[in-house]
């Protein structure tokens, strides 16, 4: 693993521990274990474990919400209690847990005051939120009123209201219906493409592998495992072709080759199941065409536009956050020329900023957002991310 | 979709066009304007009418054959700057309404009665007499009306006073005329919350973190069942409390009995509401985990309590606003609606103005003290005399508990005058203020014969300056209070007054050791106006809020660290206790638990007697000491006695209740909430 330039480290936990006691000061629990994790700017980074495993401990010691017991824990360089770090932070608990005699447009509209956000803006976020998270239809109802997955994508928006530079996501699609979980997974990836940085803590498998970076595999509060997606969970020792249909004459030809290349027989050789998945999207899909009634959460909409616009401001502010260290300032505005870009302004500012490129070779590269999976519906990622959004899809297919 | 909803929904998008918005706000002021506009007119021209005529009738005198008095005399008519005013109240007998002394009897009631036929029917008297109140009630109404136009509410006003209408037809139909204020109130004070709250949540509509908690926090109250309870009940009582009112009692009790009740109840139940609203917004958001997605915000968890606080004491604003405003009104009608007709009911009034609606100081008689060397004196007379301490060491303390008694006894004796014509004369100091301000004096006594039957009474003489002119004869009944009115004219040069009190009781033979008059310290004393009722009813809300916004604090910082059932108990205890307070130092006065040198040490049951007695006295002088200033800001009971509340106690009260213990709360909380891991309980993860 390429070791990262400090200002490129978001989350930075060295021996990190925390002990619950009980009223006497006896030791109740040891949720985390002198964990040592670093969190990249512009990764999605996953913490994976059972329940019990000290996820959502280490989400709240970063939030701070707990407090650690021992070892060292910075939030963009600061303590995790800094007022000013939580401005960058967007977080999604691992239960919804809103106001239940406000609305979903009053819930959004209080979260963007505390980041003092002006009334125009306020209400321009809201409004693509709740489009993006399939509630503008019952943007007037109170949340008491909701199902556990209409909360849980208020609690979504609300962590989006600020359009974070680091959104934490505990347990994301939890309560959520397959097409909920699909949406967020996307929300999450294509996030992960603009360049924010994701703490995804989940212990669904198939949620961190699907989108994440880097992960730890925690049990009994001690990292089991860590590296990239690839790096745990690429098996060398086997190989898998994926063709059309083949008939048996085919087979047994291509066995034979087999057999002479590398002396190794075919193991087994079968038609692929359709994921459960794929055919719960389906069905939806048709009773959307046939146009059936549903009084809960329609489908999300496209991204909200606030979180696909090309916004320096987060860099700008997290950098005077690390200004006083100049070296750390410099190098952060060096990271600003790399960071991936899209459209006409990506070039315009890669023209601008060229030679000073080529003058700082020591700039690390960001790491690579994963191509989305090759198993996603095109159509709902394309209404997911819109325009702008299908087009930069299909460019990376 | 349901037609009613349908048009419902065109009318709401009506209501929020500015055209609709400026042609109602024309409308409103219009309205505005010809209704108090005339009230205004016709109550100036009657005030000015009335200043002319009372100047020009109240000192004439019949028997000096005065012009005014001897027109009315003979033909009930009295003619002032070339006007003619005639009454037929008194047209076949118009000599009633001269005293013996042949002046006019009620000079004010007189000009009422002549500038009666010049009322329109129209107009309520009770404003056309006060043109102040009418100013308040047109600044009040117009502001109401156009906030109701601009902030959208016209179609939920036309609604409120549709179902307020037909509540109110149902009762006329009833034949019930004070159902159908009540009614009306209600729809009234429903309406305006609803409005004071909207235009309190605009206010606070601002990208501003405190604004925003306290913002919810005032949604909170109006949703959560918690406190909106006690709102409602607040809103529907008020309108109700006239109807409790004895209709056959003077006017002044029934005014006496109405601020109590209406001022009291809108602070309990505020209270109540301010301490449970308090305690639920931190404690359930802490149990709830709300409060995860509020400090992993970019606020400070100062912030968030002060946001909780401005909120809780917004909403208090709120009803004491509505709640003053209503209550105020009220008595200004009531204050011009005698309960007896003619002079007596008149005379009802002037006594209401005079020690109800009125802003009183009293100051009582100064009472000899004893010396040092005096009281040493006593002691070593007692001690000499008694056989169970003569001939022992008599400890300090047992010497203090002496001097007390004597302090006591000697003070109690000069509040005590013997029966069979024997005299005490008192002193009343610094009445020189009283005499600047040529104020009426109220003497107030409560005197006290061994008695309580309320059907017996005792005679008493009072002489003042010793001047025996001035001889009035009484008779009282014991353990009530009474009055005696004395001119300005009553108080010496040097702003002094004394009073004599001469006890006319004489006992049977057989009770010659009885009759004794006797009474506390705080039963007799001289009051006298310094300022209006207005103004002190103001001050009076302020106080109540002042005590309000501690409690909001005080049940806020509680629930920083307590659950919301422990929290609330705690904070209703403090509240309790320091409401409580004067009468438990009153109580501590009495209670006397075991000395050290009392206790047998070998007794078990007297050693935990003596701890428990002396754990009880420590605690109870400790909530004396630190809440006492709570309990002592009465204003209610000043309200009601007509007493003033001077802007040097509310400053006082706002300095030490508003600033300094909410301040000590808030950092209580403050320092909690720092340090507090918020998400300790959480089981996942």
């Amino acid at each position: 693993m390429v070791k990262q330039n400090s200002n490129q480290i978001v989350v930075e936990a060295v021996g990190l521990t925390k002990v619950f006691k009980d009223f006497w000061m006896r030791t109740k629990a040891r949720a985390v274990d002198n964990v040592d994790l670093e969190i990249h700017r512009h990764e999605i980074f996953g913490l994976l474990g059972p329940n019990g495993s000290g996820k959502s401990t280490i989400i709240k010691m970063i939030l701070g919400l707990l407090h650690k017991t021992r070892g060292r824990l910075a939030v963009f360089g600061r303590p995790p209690t800094d007022v000013m770090v939580k401005k960058h932070i967007g977080f999604l608990p691992e239960e919804s847990y809103l106001y239940r005699f406000l609305n979903p447009r009053e819930t959004l509209d209080y979260y963007g005051k505390l980041f003092g956000l002006d009334r125009r803006t306020r209400r321009r976020r809201t409004d693509e939120l709740l489009e993006m998270v399939g509630l503008s239809q019952v943007a007037h109802r109170a949340i008491g009123e909701f199902s556990k997955g209409m909360t849980r994508r208020i609690g979504l928006a609300q962590a989006l209201i600020n359009d974070p530079e680091f959104l934490i996501l505990d347990e994301p699609t939890s309560g959520l219906d397959p097409i909920g979980t699909r949406q967020v997974k996307d929300l999450i990836l294509e996030l992960g493409r603009r360049g924010k940085t994701i703490l995804l803590s989940s212990h669904l498998l198939a949620d961190v592998e699907d989108v994440c970076h880097r992960m730890v595999v925690l049990y009994g509060g001690k990292i089991r495992a860590q590296g990239t997606v690839d790096e745990l969970l690429s098996d060398t020792e086997r190989t898998l072709i994926e063709t059309p249909r083949l008939r048996e004459e085919t087979i047994s030809r291509i066995e034979q080759v087999i057999r002479e290349c590398e002396g190794k027989a075919i193991e087994s050789v079968h038609a692929p199941r359709q994921k459960l998945e794929q055919l719960f999207m389906e069905i939806v899909e048709k009773a959307r065409r046939e146009q059936v009634a549903t009084s809960g959460a329609l489908d999300g909409g496209p991204t909200a536009a606030f979180l696909r616009a090309e916004e320096a401001q987060g860099d700008a502010l997290i950098d005077r956050l690390i200004q006083d260290d100049p070296m750390k300032a410099a190098a952060a505005k060096v990271k600003q020329a790399v960071k991936p870009q899209e459209g006409p302004r990506e070039d315009v500012l890669a023209s601008l900023l060229s030679g000073e490129e080529k003058q700082q070779p020591a700039a690390v590269e960001p790491t690579k957002a994963p191509k989305a999976p090759e198993d996603v519906d095109a159509s709902v990622i394309d209404s997911l991310l819109g325009d702008g959004g299908g087009e930069k899809n299909s460019k990376q297919k | 979709m349901n037609p009613f909803v349908s048009a419902y929904q065109r009318l709401d998008l009506m209501q929020r066009t500015l055209w609709f918005r400026l042609a109602m706000t024309g409308v409103a002021l219009a309205c505005c304007a010809y209704v108090f506009g005339s009230l205004l007119f016709t109550s100036y021209s009657l005030d000015s009418q009335r200043r002319v005529l009372v100047t020009a009738i109240e000192s004439q005198n019949l028997n000096n054959r005065d012009e005014h008095a001897v027109s009315f005399a003979d033909r009930g008519v009295i003619i002032v700057g070339g006007r003619e005013y005639r009454t037929r109240e008194f047209i076949d007998n118009p000599s009633v309404v001269f005293d013996e002394r042949g002046y006019f009897a009620v000079p004010r009631y007189l000009v009422e009665e002549l500038l009666a036929d010049q009322v329109p029917l129209w107009a309520p008297t009770w404003l056309l007499d006060q043109p102040n109140t009418t100013w308040l009630l047109a600044v009040v109404g117009t502001v109401w009306l156009l906030l109701i136009v601009w902030m959208e509410l016209s179609l939920p006003f036309l609604l409120t006073l549709t179902g307020t209408g037909l509540a109110a037809l149902v009762f006329r139909w009833m034949g019930s005329e004070q159902g159908v204020l009540a009614a009306g109130g209600i729809g009234l004070l429903v309406f305006t919350y609803v409005l004071l709250t909207r235009a309190a949540l605009l206010l606070m509509d601002r990208p501003n973190q405190i604004l925003a908690v306290a913002h919810t926090v005032i949604k909170e109250a109006s949703r959560s069942r918690i406190s909106l309870v006690f709102i409602v009940i607040l809103l529907v009582l008020l309108p109700l409390l006239p109807l409790w009112l004895d209709p056959g009692a003077p006017l002044r009790h029934r005014v006496q009995t109405f601020i109590s009740r209406s001022v009291g109840l809108t602070f309990v139940i505020a209270a109540c509401m301010t301490l449970f609203l308090s305690c639920a917004t931190v404690a359930f958001e802490i149990r709830d985990r709300q409060i995860w997605s509020i400090v992993t915000k970019p606020m400070s968890r100062f912030n968030y309590l002060v946001g909780k606080w401005l909120g809780v004491v917004t909403v208090n604003l709120i009803l004491l606003l509505m709640a003053g405003v209503s209550t105020f009104t009220f008595i200004q009608y009531l204050r011009t609606t005698p309960v007896q007709p003619g002079i007596v009911g008149q005379l009802d009034r002037v006594q209401l103005e005079n020690e109800v609606l009125t802003a009183r100081v009293s100051t009582r008689p100064v009472y000899e003290q004893l010396t040092v060397d005096q009281v040493r004196e006593r002691i070593e007379q007692i001690i000499a005399s008694d056989p169970e301490m003569y001939g022992r060491e008599v400890t300090l303390a047992e010497r203090r508990d002496l001097a007390e008694q004597i302090r006591q006894t000697h003070a109690a004796s000069q509040r005590s005058i013997p029966p069979n014509s024997r005299m005490r004369t008192y002193r009343f100091e610094g009445l020189g203020e009283a005499a600047k301000r040529q104020a009426t004096l109220a003497l107030r006594y409560r005197f006290y014969i061994m008695r309580s039957d309320v059907n017996e009474t005792f005679p008493a003489i009072f002489i003042f300056n010793e001047d025996n002119r001035t001889i009035q004869r009484r008779t009282y009944v014991p353990t009530m209070s009474h009055e005696i009115i004395l001119g300005s004219d009553m108080i010496r040069e040097d702003g002094t007054l004394l009073v004599s009190i001469v006890n006319m009781f004489e006992p049977p033979p057989h009770e010659a050791n009885v009759g004794a008059l006797f009474f506390d310290e705080k039963d007799f004393e001289l009051r006298y106006t310094v300022a209006g009722f207005e103004g002190n009813f103001f001050r009076a809300v302020m106080v109540a809020w002042i005590k309000l916004s501690f409690l909001a604090m005080l049940g806020i910082a509680c629930s920083t660290f307590l659950s919301f059932p422990v929290a609330a108990l705690l904070s209703f205890t403090i509240f309790i206790a320091g409401t409580m307070g004067p009468f438990l130092a009153l109580s501590l006065t009495e209670y006397e638990p075991l000395y050290v040198h009392e206790v047998d040490w070998t007794n078990v049951v007297m050693v935990i007697q003596w701890a428990f007695g002396n754990s009880i006295r420590l605690i109870a002088e400790f909530l004396v000491f630190s809440l006492g200033p709570f309990g002592e800001l009465k204003p209610t009971e000043s309200l009601v006695e007509g007493r003033l509340i001077p802007w040097g106690r509310v400053i006082n009260g706002f300095a030490v209740i508003g600033v300094f213990w909410s301040g000590v709360a808030a950092l209580v909380g403050f320092l909690v909430i720092r340090s507090r891991q918020l998400a300790i309980y959480s089981g996942q993860g």
